[in-house]
């Protein structure tokens, strides 16, 4: 089922309305968020708030209707005002979670585009597994498959996609690639789509590096640069894909290896 | 040594220098020493050789304290906290880890309004800076930043940070006697001298024990010298000195070997010493690229000793000490040229050091002169800390600092 989410972000006031696919998750965080459901993949929504747990609720289709499913047992997540565990979302409602206010639109049908790869499954009744599952069993809630899955769909969405289809985006932290995927669904560095084109995850981090862009001998990234080979590297474009790597590296492993024992000799 | 420290000037200075190693102890000593001189000094440190520099540096106005070997993180936490609870301080200073080694000043800090917070920082690990917020941390809760010789560390660019010539063990004019050390560790004139600096890690003594060694036997017409807390395993003891502070011994040398952390860096640069060393993987440090900024000849872990002695064998045939091989070194820079580039690398960074007084080495290979930042820090600790006193009693009377020093 496609459809339209509508809310203004309460941190930008600016307004979003991506088209999503479902199954849909909201969360704070988006690496705590399930990416993969029964071999279909999850379009992660980041809300970024206290109020918000890091994977808070899934809206998902089951057997032809729509529902979400509240992972703090149904007080967390309102639909039309009202929180329940589980509840029924149809066309205009409104979800709140947290500080947002999110509109649903479903989209018709016509309108939806076609899933060659990950979404070809029609058994509803293994969405509704799926949802009865994480209603009841805190330990498949954690359980759930996280490997990775191609997007979905393409290609593009208009803004920020070139003409052949794929996303103009520079990303990665150290070094700056194109990003050419068909989609922003369930791309890390947009979001899914959520931070607009033109503007980079890592701006803020930047402001810390002072010498950033620079590779040259004596500049805190040329050791980065001079090891590039380890990373994925296209000696024909130049281009190192720093992107998922680095970011996993700063932001999990990497940061529970300091402060961590006695000796830093 | 008494527990009892002099209180003559102030409430004194408290160092934490705790990380392990050489590297921080020597740092913090460098300061203290001086320092001392005019007020109470308290240095933190968890360096196993603490014991054995004790003796030399401990006085009625510097105090060491150590932190117990082997207590857990938690314990560690615990007796930081504890310690700088019952010391009478007003300036905190802090080496190289903002919030504490294992973070355990993270949330001290922030409740201590009376006290003056001065960071004292290196090159540093850039994922460290971010993974801990270390920048935000520091800019907003130290009063100051000394940069001690590295000017391009990661926190250059925070306001309240100031760079000063590197800080060392040894002043020039302090150096013990040439001819006497010589005489003291039996070293021939007569023959180029290398030194194997065993610093580092205690596990990494029995590879440094191993460098002397087959250096010594690849390269029979020079002196090998293992300068080391203790003898390593795999070393002969008549090859072995044990001198604190190492800077004594290293003036002797005509080429030091050894690993690429701060000291042994800015010391060989400071007294215009070729440096062989081996960049060894740290975690919050990089020795690879300090080695490099400083034009030290880097030794891939991966050529071993071999490396190191092919290179030794290059500097000292090409500077006419042995039989000039075939080969050049013509890939490292000359080593005359090696103040040159710091000065390059560093070209607004040290206001208060006249840059004439970088290391000169003369034919004898004795050094003339270099700077030592220690003094520079102190000035700009004691600014730093009078501006805090002001602002504490500005805050006090409840009236803004602009208002407050358009009364002055």
């Amino acid at each position: 089922m496609r459809l339209q989410l509508t809310w203004r972000d309460p941190n930008t006031q600016q307004v979003r309305s991506p088209t999503l696919e479902t199954p849909i998750a909201f969360g704070r965080e988006f690496g705590e968020m399930p990416s993969v459901m029964t071999g279909k993949s999850v379009r992660r929504m980041v809300l970024a708030s206290e109020q918000v747990l890091p994977f808070h609720a899934i809206l998902a289709e089951a057997k032809g209707k729509l529902a979400i499913l509240d992972r703090q047992e149904g007080t967390g997540t309102y639909v039309n005002g009202t929180a329940r565990p589980m509840q029924a979302v149809k066309n205009g409602d409104c979800i709140t979670i947290g500080p947002f206010e999110i509109t649903v639109a479903v989209l018709p049908a016509a309108e939806s585009v076609a899933d060659s790869s990950t979404d070809k499954s029609t058994d509803k009744s293994a969405d509704q597994e799926v949802l009865v599952g994480l209603a009841t069993d805190s330990a498949a809630r954690r359980g759930l498959p996280l490997s990775d899955v191609p997007p979905s769909h393409g290609p593009g969405f208009g803004k920020g996609f070139g003409t052949d289809g794929l996303c103009d985006r520079q990303v990665g932290f150290l070094f700056k690639r194109r990003c050419g995927r068909p989609t922003t669904e369930g791309c890390p560095d947009c979001q899914n789509g959520q931070i607009e084109p033109g503007r980079d995850r890592y701006e803020d981090d930047y402001a810390f590096y002072p010498d950033y862009g620079h590779y040259g001998r004596g500049r805190w990234g040329h050791d980065y640069y001079h090891n590039r080979h380890h990373y994925h590297y296209n000696p024909h474009s130049r281009h190192v894909d720093f992107n998922e790597s680095d970011a996993a590296s700063f932001e999990q492993s990497g940061d529970q290896d300091y402060e961590m024992d006695l000796d830093a000799s | 040594m008494s527990g009892k420290i002099l209180m003559n000037s102030g409430l004194g200075w408290f160092i934490y220098a705790l990380g392990s190693g050489w590297g921080h102890l020597n740092r913090a000593l460098s300061l203290a020493q001086v320092a001392a001189q005019d007020r109470p000094v308290h240095v933190l440190t968890n360096s196993p050789y603490a014991q054995q520099v004790l003796p030399a540096v401990e006085s009625a106005s510097l105090k060491l304290h150590q932190l117990p070997a082997k207590v857990s993180v938690h314990q560690a936490k615990a007796f930081v906290e504890s310690l700088l609870h019952r010391t009478a301080y007003d300036c905190l200073i802090v080496d190289t880890f903002p919030r504490g080694l294992v973070g355990e000043l993270s949330q001290l800090i922030p409740k201590q309004s009376n006290i003056c917070h001065v960071l004292v920082h290196r090159d540093l690990n850039p994922a460290y800076i971010r993974a801990k917020a270390i920048a935000q941390y520091t800019r907003q809760h130290y009063d100051g930043i000394l940069i001690p010789g590295e000017c391009a560390a990661p926190l250059a660019h925070l306001p309240q940070a100031k760079v000063t010539a590197p800080w060392l063990s040894r002043s020039a004019a302090d150096l013990l006697n040439f001819q006497q050390l010589q005489s003291q560790w039996n070293i021939s004139e007569s023959l180029p001298l290398v030194v194997v600096c065993g610093s580092g890690q205690p596990e990494e003594l029995a590879f440094w024990g191993q460098v002397t060694e087959q250096m010594a036997t690849a390269l029979p017409a020079i002196a090998v010298r293992c300068l080391a807390a203790s003898c390593p395993p795999t070393c002969s003891p008549d090859r072995w000195i044990a001198h604190w502070p190492g800077m004594d011994v290293l003036q002797l040398a005509d080429v030091v070997v050894g690993g690429g952390g701060y000291n042994l860096i800015h010391e060989c640069e400071a007294l215009g010493k070729p440096l062989v060393a081996f960049a060894w993987p740290r975690r919050y440090d990089r020795q690879a690229q300090r080695i490099e900024r400083y034009g030290a000849y880097l030794v891939r872990t991966i050529e071993g000793e071999e490396g190191a002695i092919a290179t030794v064998n290059l500097l000292l045939g090409s500077a006419g000490h042995l039989e000039q091989p075939g080969q050049s070194v013509s890939a490292h820079p000359a080593p005359d040229k090696l103040s040159d580039k710091v000065k390059a690398n560093c070209a607004s960074g040290y206001a208060h050091v006249d840059t004439s007084g970088h290391a000169h080495v003369d034919t004898s290979g004795h050094a003339h002169g270099y700077a030592n930042g220690v003094r520079d820090a102190i000035s700009h600790i004691q600014t730093w800390r009078t501006n805090h006193e002001l602002n504490n009693d500005s805050n006090a009377y409840g009236c803004s600092h602009s208002s407050y020093f358009a009364n002055v």
